[in-house]
């Protein structure tokens, strides 16, 4: 069976949390625990961070490019079955991986065009 | 390449679809090589478009019938519809171009998002097979979204946008999800195969899996057409996005909503064994809602787009008894409906365009003395809000009487009893604002002025509104014969 | 017997991590839950034989769609505060209505004769299947989906770019309650600039 294929996967998985778990286990039993006030700062060093909401208000842009990966990831999914059968049926399998392209081509020419490729 | 795909691609390069699509990716490209220092080119390049598809869509007759594997079908219904919507995005493009040019910094972008709109919906209007119709519902309504929340600084529009994504979203979910149970239950997405393998009843219990995604589908429509109880994003939507966007989608988006409904309910729905007095008692109740919730909390607005959206949910209303009744006198109600209230609504729209450019209000206080600042402008707005009202010899009324008798016909007549006594409700708000035009003085006398392609377009709305009311016969006959054809060919 | 316990395993996962995503008072823990979720999701698609859909699970949701909620996370002000009322006046009417649908949808379940003729197996090659039905009889909405991304493109352009905007609608929020004001003098300021 197909699935019989993703054991290895499950036992990776397993197996990769079991050897952190082991380490971190074993670090934890074999420590000393004597907390200090100086531990529990952030640098050891004695440095305390800025005082600030550690989320703020990213910029805009980082949005449109996030945006704009969505969109090409979808059109390189559609592609993945269309590469697929690229063999049996080429002609038409061109056609619509050029005609996919050339829309959103369109597209990305007119985000860079109206600058939102810049980050200025 | 074989034959059939050879011929729907002949078909679908003739298609007015097709000609939209050029007309959209050229306004496009214009904007992104030169829009920004001419951006009047992209609202002629889109009239000019516009008019072309206009004229092809006329003479446009497929070899078939169906094409592409039976997921587009362009027949009577869809030219109507074509038709509707492409006058539509025409009155918008006119009520756009003194509007959103004065109010936006990037008025090109509008054109081609409005174009890609039109493109979606005309492909509702056509498409015959569920996946086809979910992505075109699809491609309408996220760029509907985007134009309502084209004044990206304005938080009204922002907020319409919002609260228009998050529930129709949730619809378009409900949607999605009725067409996966209608797949379920019958093996294939086609619309013309649906009938027969539901006829055929797949596996046992397959019944119950086919009405609950026929009622998540409609209930998905439901909200394109604003019918209550899924209304609810309307008036603020409508009140949020820029003036020539409401008129749109109170217009376009209904009409494209309307088709996919009378394709699926003549089409598949009704033919699936006793499905029909199901679907027509939920027509009648959607409607006696829709009428009386939208005739009544229209009463008490103030201002005159919310008002409006209130009374194009009341609108739907009427137009549903027209589905209810299920005849081709049905189908050819809403058909002449439709093209009166797309006369009817844009007139009054391209005047909020204008009295709002003039004034920067949309509250009903700045009607006040407009017959002496604009004589012209009352009067359109007399004619167009008496039609919507359904006052004889004005279209809106040989509308109503027609989807009346169409609801006669069949008995309905508590139905159409509703209808008539929200009629009378509805002349009531129409005339508040008439009496703030024209019996109500203003301090500000000074006058209105009107660019010209507004002026075109209000006489063109104005003549339609007359025209089809004192001469409705053009109309009413072939809404006739195309009533009769629908109903003929989808069954 | 173990692919119904994998089941089991990873629909209770799913369960608890969609619980977590809304009941969770930190936003951005609610978006690495649905993460959590959607692998839930990909790992039951996998239990289904359909191992493409499970892929596009992980590139499309995981991938993009997380990674895109949590960008509107760090891009909304003030949205961590774990302080803020999390749920609003409708918190009595939405889990009756899920429960509603719910039972619609138990009742479907219960109702049908789940027919238990042989399945067909699956077959090998479904993405050349998916290919191939992609090329022919979905070949027309595969290409309106072009168009689709493609408005989805334009305005996410159109409405994420800032140059564009108006000055004359920008009301400077000098209460503070609407987010920290130096942020939205600054904008402004560069506003005004262009």
């Amino acid at each position: 069976m197909l699935q019989q294929e993703y054991l290895y996967v499950l036992i990776f998985i397993l197996g990769g949390s079991a050897m952190v778990l082991v380490a971190m286990l074993a670090s934890w039993a074999l420590r000393p625990s004597k907390p200090s006030k100086a531990k529990l700062t952030p640098y050891e060093c004695g440095e305390l961070p800025a005082q600030a909401d550690s989320y703020f208000q990213f910029n805009i842009r980082y949005y449109l490019f996030a945006l704009l990966f969505v969109v090409f990831d979808v059109e390189v999914v559609f592609f993945i079955p269309l590469v697929k059968v690229f063999n049996s049926i080429p002609v038409v399998a061109f056609i619509e991986i050029t005609f996919f392209t050339v829309v959103l081509a369109f597209g990305l020419v007119y985000a860079w065009k109206k600058g939102a490729l810049e980050w200025e | 390449m074989n034959a059939s795909l050879l011929d729907s691609l002949h078909a679908i390069l003739l298609s007015p679809e097709f000609y939209i699509l050029i007309t959209a990716i050229a306004v496009l490209i214009w904007e992104s090589v030169g829009g920004k220092e001419r951006p009047w080119v992209s609202s002629y390049l889109t009239l000019f478009g516009l008019f072309v598809t206009m004229l092809m869509s006329f003479g446009f007759k497929e070899p078939e019938g169906i094409t592409f594997f039976g997921t587009y079908t362009h027949d009577g219904l869809a030219q109507f519809m074509n038709a509707i919507i492409l006058i539509a995005s025409v009155f918008t493009v006119f009520a756009a171009s003194h509007f959103i040019g004065r109010w936006s910094k990037s008025p090109g972008t509008f054109y081609v998002i409005l174009l890609f709109a039109a493109f979606g919906m005309m492909l509702m209007a056509s498409a015959s097979e569920l996946i086809t119709l979910f992505v075109a519902v699809e491609t309408t309504t996220i760029a509907l979204y985007i134009l309502t929340a084209y004044f990206k600084d304005d938080r009204l529009s922002a907020e319409a946008s919002m609260k228009f994504i998050l529930i129709g979203t949730v619809f378009a979910t409900i949607m999605l999800f009725g067409m996966v149970l209608v797949y379920g239950a019958t093996g294939t997405t086609v619309l013309s195969e649906i009938t027969n393998a539901a006829a055929d009843s797949v596996f046992e219990g397959s019944e119950i899996l086919l009405l609950s995604g026929i009622i998540m589908i409609l209930v998905g429509l439901s909200f394109k057409i604003t019918a209550v109880p899924f209304h609810m994003w309307a008036p603020d939507a409508y009140t949020g996005a820029p003036t020539p966007v409401t008129a749109f989608l109170s217009v376009a988006s209904k009409a494209s909503g309307f088709a996919v409904i009378i394709r699926l309910y003549y089409g598949v729905f009704n033919q699936i064994a006793g499905l029909e007095p199901f679907l027509a008692n939920t027509f009648i109740i959607l409607a006696g809602m829709t009428m009386i919730l939208g005739n009544f909390l229209a009463l008490p607005q103030k201002n005159i787009k919310r008002l409006l959206a209130y009374s194009s949910i009341a609108q739907a209303g009427y137009m549903i008894i027209g589905l209810a009744a299920y005849s081709d006198v049905g189908i050819s109600a809403i058909l002449f409906y439709l093209t009166q209230y797309m006369f009817a609504n844009f007139g009054i729209f391209i005047v909020v365009t204008v009295v709002y450019n003039a004034v920067q209000s949309d509250d009903m206080s700045a009607y006040m003395g407009l017959s002496r600042r604009s004589p012209f402008l009352a009067l359109v707005l007399l004619i167009c809000l008496l039609s919507l009202a359904g006052i004889p010899p004005l279209a809106g009324f040989i509308g109503k009487v027609y989807l009346f008798a169409a609801g006669i016909d069949k008995g309905y007549y508590i139905l159409v009893t509703i209808g008539i006594l929200t009629s009378v409700v509805s002349v009531y708000y129409y005339l508040i604002v008439l009496k703030k035009a024209y019996i109500e003085k203003n301090a500000d006398v000074s006058p209105i002025a009107i660019p010209f392609g507004a002026k075109a377009s209000l006489w063109v709305a104005m003549l339609g509104v007359i025209l089809t009311g004192v001469f409705p016969n053009f109309v009413v006959n072939s809404a006739q014969v195309l009533g009769n054809f629908i109903l003929a060919n989808l069954k | 017997m173990a692919h119904a316990l994998m089941f089991y395993l990873f629909a209770a996962l799913a369960i608890a991590a969609s619980l977590a995503v809304i009941l969770h008072r930190n936003i951005f823990k609610s978006a690495t839950f649905l993460a959590g979720m959607l692998f839930c999701l990909a790992a039951l698609f996998v239990l289904l034989d359909a191992e493409f859909i499970a892929v596009v699970q992980v590139l499309i949701y995981i991938g993009a769609i997380t990674i895109l909620i949590v960008f509107a996370i760090m891009l909304t002000t003030k949205i961590n505060d774990e302080h803020k009322e999390q749920f609003n006046s409708q918190k009595f009417l939405a889990p009756i209505l899920a429960l509603g649908l719910l039972g619609l949808i138990l009742t479907i379940v219960v109702k049908i004769q789940w027919t238990t003729a042989e399945i067909s197996p699956v077959p090998s090659d479904i993405l050349g299947l998916i290919g191939t039905a992609l090329l022919s009889d979905f070949i027309f909405p595969f290409d309106v989906v072009s168009i689709l991304l493609l408005v989805a493109l334009i305005g996410a352009t159109y409405i994420a770019k800032q140059e564009d905007r108006k000055p004359l609608v920008t009301e400077v929020d000098e209460t503070g309650e609407h987010g920290d004001g130096k942020v939205k003098h600054a904008l402004h300021a560069e506003e005004v600039e262009h």
